[in-house]
């Protein structure tokens, strides 16, 4: 096994720094440790990658995870809240799961071609005027 | 990580790594090692003792094996923490509706001087508890 290499960060999110560093386990045995901001990873490569690569990978896994924790943290509230209200649904729908919205029942069935029928038996508004009728028709009338 | 007569030796900071995670690293190893613990104020103190005899190169894999267990065992802790508030979404109306409040005892509800005699006697009681102490 090739030496270990060593990176030092400032870290502005633990679990961003724990996340990165879970990552790396993939290539790396990890160690971590911290004092006070600081955050110190020792990675010892599992494969032949290069130690400045793994250094590397590590910097940019942890700026990709500061970011997804931030944006996790914001969403938490909503998330949760949105997930109440589905629980509180289902609750409501006896927990049983709800007919597919494009089946349609034979009620609604019959209702929609009572509506069909109604509207195909309707003449249509009235156009004494003869606005609605082609130009050709108007013409032949005169 | 370095290896002293044999053993893979790892100081682990607190409060990073915790006693559940060394737990789990430690049995991630199974049979294969033996590992002792030593806690300390401010960091855990670890000795890996293979069961077999291993190469150098060997024996720091199994050091970086449990390194990764242990570092996978904190940070599915800490996911699990931060989502408290979805887990508590899910569970909550599970918990409400299997331990639903409990009915009034029908004997108090008839007749309130049962309530407040037992009342009284349990008053008496830990009364008579805490004198005894």
């Amino acid at each position: 096994m090739a030496g270990s290499v060593v990176v030092l960060l400032a870290v502005a999110d633990e679990n961003a720094f724990l996340g990165a560093a879970y990552l790396l386990t993939r290539d790396a045995y990890v160690l971590v440790s911290r004092k006070g901001k600081t955050g110190r990873v020792e990675l010892w490569p599992k494969t032949n990658m290069p130690a400045a690569a793994l250094a590397a990978a590590f910097r940019r896994e942890y700026a990709n995870q500061l970011l997804r924790w931030g944006l996790a943290r914001d969403g938490f509230a909503l998330r949760a809240e949105t997930l109440r209200r589905a629980l509180a649904l289902a609750e409501a729908a006896g927990g049983r799961t709800q007919a597919p919205q494009a089946t349609l029942t034979p009620e609604q069935k019959a209702e929609i071609a009572a509506l069909l029928a109604e509207a195909e038996a309707d003449p249509g508004p009235r156009d004494p005027l003869g606005i609605a009728q082609p130009w050709e028709d108007s013409r032949k009338q005169r | 990580m370095k290896i002293v007569k044999g053993a893979v030796h790892i100081k682990l900071g607190k409060p990073l790594y915790g006693a559940e995670g060394l737990a789990a690293g430690a049995l991630a190893l199974g049979a294969r090692a033996q590992v002792f613990v030593d806690e300390g104020k401010t960091a855990f103190s670890i000795e890996i003792h293979p069961v077999e005899a291993l190469s150098s190169a060997e024996r720091l894999a199994l050091g970086g094996e449990f390194l990764n267990e242990v570092l996978n065992h904190e940070y599915r802790q800490r996911v699990v923490r931060a989502n408290a508030p979805l887990t508590q979404a899910v569970f909550a109306p599970l918990f409400a509706r299997g331990f639903p409040a409990v009915p009034a005892d029908p004997l108090e509800e008839l007749e309130p001087q049962v309530k407040a005699d037992r009342a009284r006697e349990v008053s008496d009681l830990l009364e008579q508890a805490r004198s005894m102490t």
